[in-house]
C-alpha cells in the first residue's frame, strides 16, 4: 500500500480515538457541572472547555466523516453522463476541496500563531491550544484527499 | 452579483455531488480570497484569518453541544430495546381501533420524539422494528414505510429537537421555550397522522384489530415505565428551568445508559465506545455545515443582501397572513430540495428579521420553520426520512414517494393549523415563562 493511504489510514484511527474520549469527556464535564451547581459550588471551567472540544468534534469529526464518506449530500448528476465525464468530475471536486482546506490549513496556523498572547477568559490558557485544531484538522483532510487521489482504481470513492 | 455568483456556485457543487458542506464553504471561502471582491485596502492575509476566526466562532457555542448529546442519547437508547418496548405499550393503548398497528407505531413515535431531537434516528430506530411487524400483519410494505417516516419526522417537532437548538442558536430566541411551543403541534401532528392511518386501513382492510385490554396495557407499561421516563426528565428537567437544555441533554445520556445497560440488558460497556464515535461523527456533519455556512453567511451579509431581500419582500406590501403564507410555501419547496441544517442556517438569518410584518412572535415563527422542514424531511428528492424508511423496508424511493403522500397532505394541513391558529405554539410557553 502506498504511504499516503497508509498515512491517511492511520490518522483516522487516531482520531476516532481522540473523538471517543472527547465526547465521553464533554458528558462527564457537563453532568459534573449540573452536580456542582446544585451543590452550590459552580464549576468556572466547565462551560469553556466543553465548548471548546465542541469545536474539536465538528472539525475532527469532519475529517471522519470525510473518510467515511458519509458528508450529507446529493448523488451527482454525473453519475448519467458517462464514466469519461464522472471521473473528471470528481477530479475537479477533489481538486477544489484540496485547495480549500490547503487555504484553510495556511491561514487557520497563522491565526493560531498569532492567538498565542490571548489567553482564555476562564482556564487562562493560550487560544492557540483550542484554535490549533483547525489547521491539524484541515493538514488531515488534506491527507485524506490525496490518498484518495492517488489510491488504485477499484479502491477509489465517488 | 458576488451573491449570484455564490449561491450558483452552491447549487453547482451540490448538483455535482460535492457535500453539502463543502459546496457551501468552497465558493464562500475561494470568493472572499478572490482578489477584486473586497476593496484592495483590505489586507488579503487579515481575509484568510477572519475566515479561520469565523470557522471557530461558528461552532463555538454551549447551545450547539446540545446537538452531539442528544444525538448519543439517542443512538443508546435505540440499541437500548426500547422501541419493543414504546410500540408494545402504545399497542396496548391504541391497538383496539382500525390500523391498530399503525396507530400505535404513531404514538410510540411520539413517546420516541420526546427522547431524541433527530428525525433520522427516531426513523431508524422503530422502523427497524415496526416495519417488520406492520408487514406480519398485512400492511402492505410501502404504507408501512411512509407510515414510520412519517412518525420519525415528529421527532424533530415534539422536543428535544436539533433543528430547534440550530434556530435557537442562530436567533437568539430561547431554545426552552421554542421547546414548549413544539410539544401541542407535535400531538396535532400525531393525530393527524393517525387519521390518515386508520382511513386508509378501514378503506383497505389493513391490519388486525386486538381487544382493549387494561391487563395488557398494565403490563407493557411496567416494562416500558423506565424508556417512558427518559422524556419525563429530559422535557421535565428543561421547562422546570432545573436544567439548562445541554445539561439535560448529558442527563438524558446518562439516563438512557442505565437503561440500556441495568435495566433492559440490551447494550454492553463494550458496544459502547462505537456508539460514542458513531454518534459524535453524525453531529459532526451538521456542526461542519453549521461552521461553513458562518463564512459562507459572513459574506452574504458584506454584501448587504439580507437587507436588499427584506426591503423587496416589505416592498411588495403583502399583509401579515400573506406574507407569512409567502414564506411558508416557499419554505415548503427549499425543504424538499435541500437538506434540513443548510437550509436552515441560509434561511433564517434573512426570514427571521421579517416576523414583525407577519404579525407573528419569533418564538411561533422559529417553531414553524422547524415544522415546515419537518414535512421538507418526508418529501423526495431531498427527505432524510423516507431514505431511511425506504433503506429498512427494502423498497425504492418511487414506491414510498407515492405511499407519504396523504401523510405529506395531513402533515400540510397541519401546518397551517398552526400558522393561523397561535395558540397551539404559544399557549404552553406562556403557561410556563410569563
Amino acid at each position: 500500500m502506498h504511504a499516503l493511504q497508509r498515512a491517511s489510514r492511520a490518522l483516522n484511527t487516531v482520531a476516532e480515538k481522540l473523538l471517543m474520549l472527547i465526547g465521553a469527556a464533554i458528558c462527564l464535564i457537563l453532568f459534573a457541572q449540573v452536580v456542582f451547581r446544585y451543590a452550590g459550588d459552580s464549576l468556572g471551567w466547565s462551560e469553556e472547555v466543553s465548548r471548546h472540544l465542541l469545536v474539536a468534534i465538528t472539525f475532527l469529526g469532519g475529517t471522519v466523516a470525510y473518510k467515511r464518506a458519509s458528508f450529507i449530500g446529493l448523488q451527482g448528476v454525473g453519475s448519467s453522463l458517462g464514466p469519461a465525464f464522472q471521473r473528471a468530475v470528481l477530479r475537479l471536486l477533489q481538486v477544489l476541496t484540496l485547495v480549500c482546506f490547503g487555504l484553510i490549513a495556511w491561514f487557520s496556523a497563522a491565526y493560531t500563531f498569532k492567538a498565542a498572547e490571548h489567553t482564555s477568559a476562564s482556564l487562562q490558557i493560550p487560544m492557540s491550544i483550542p484554535y490549533a485544531v483547525i489547521p491539524v484538522s484541515a493538514v488531515i483532510f488534506i491527507i485524506h484527499v490525496l490518498a484518495d487521489m492517488t489510491a488504485p482504481r477499484e479502491g477509489r470513492r465517488t | 452579483m458576488i451573491v449570484v455568483l455564490l449561491f450558483a456556485a452552491l447549487f453547482l457543487l451540490i448538483a455535482l455531488g460535492l457535500p453539502i458542506a463543502l459546496s457551501i464553504g468552497v465558493p464562500a471561502i475561494g470568493l472572499i480570497l478572490t482578489p477584486g471582491v473586497f476593496p484592495p485596502e483590505v489586507d488579503w492575509s487579515g481575509l484568510g484569518q477572519t475566515v479561520a476566526q469565523l470557522l471557530f466562532a461558528g461552532v463555538d457555542s454551549f447551545d450547539l453541544l446540545a446537538v452531539p448529546l442528544f444525538m448519543l442519547a439517542g443512538s443508546i437508547m435505540e440499541r437500548g430495546g426500547i422501541s419493543q418496548q414504546l410500540i408494545d405499550f402504545s399497542d396496548s393503548l391504541v391497538g383496539w381501533a382500525p390500523g391498530g398497528l399503525a396507530c400505535a407505531v404513531i404514538v410510540a413515535s411520539m413517546f420516541f420524539a420526546g427522547i431524541s431531537g433527530s428525525a433520522a434516528a427516531d426513523t431508524a430506530a422503530l422502523g427497524a422494528v415496526a416495519i417488520p411487524a406492520m408487514v406480519r400483519q398485512g400492511y402492505p410494505p410501502a404504507f408501512s414505510a411512509a407510515l414510520v417516516a412519517a412518525g420519525g419526522a415528529i421527532g424533530v417537532i415534539i422536543p428535544p429537537s436539533i433543528p430547534m437548538v440550530i434556530y435557537g442558536f442562530l436567533t437568539n430566541v430561547s431554545i426552552a421555550e421554542l421547546f414548549a411551543g413544539g410539544l401541542m403541534v407535535g400531538l396535532l401532528f400525531g393525530l393527524s397522522f393517525m387519521a390518515v392511518a386508520v382511513w386508509k386501513s378501514v378503506r383497505h382492510g389493513y391490519g388486525a384489530r386486538r381487544p382493549f385490554s387494561l391487563r395488557f396495557v398494565l403490563a407493557s407499561l411496567r416494562a416500558a415505565l423506565w424508556s417512558l421516563g427518559a422524556p419525563v426528565i429530559v422535557l421535565g428537567g428543561i421547562l422546570s428551568g432545573i436544567v439548562t437544555v445541554t445539561e439535560a441533554a448529558a442527563v438524558a445520556v446518562f439516563y438512557a445508559l442505565v437503561v440500556a445497560i441495568w435495566i433492559n440488558r440490551q447494550l454492553r460497556w463494550r458496544d459502547l465506545p462505537a456508539l460514542l464515535v458513531e454518534s459524535q461523527v453524525i453531529a459532526a456533519t451538521i456542526l461542519f455545515i453549521i461552521a461553513m455556512a458562518k463564512v459562507f453567511t459572513w459574506l452574504v451579509a458584506m454584501q448587504q443582501t439580507p437587507v436588499l431581500v427584506q426591503n423587496a419582500i416589505t416592498a411588495m406590501a403583502l399583509p401579515p397572513w400573506g406574507l407569512l403564507l409567502l414564506v411558508m410555501v416557499g419554505l415548503l419547496i427549499v425543504g424538499c430540495v435541500m437538506e434540513t441544517t443548510a437550509a436552515l442556517i441560509l434561511l433564517v438569518p434573512v426570514l427571521a428579521p421579517l416576523t414583525i410584518h407577519m404579525g407573528i412572535d419569533p418564538m411561533h415563527f422559529g417553531v414553524l420553520v422547524v415544522v415546515n422542514l419537518a414535512i421538507g424531511m418526508l418529501t423526495p428528492p431531498v427527505g432524510i426520512c423516507l431514505f431511511v424508511s425506504c433503506g429498512i423496508a427494502g423498497i425504492t424511493l418511487g414506491q414510498i414517494g407515492r405511499a407519504v403522500i396523504p401523510f405529506v397532505v395531513a402533515a400540510i394541513a397541519s401546518l397551517m393549523v398552526a400558522s393561523y391558529w397561535s395558540p397551539i405554539v404559544t399557549w404552553l410557553p406562556a403557561l410556563i415563562y410569563r
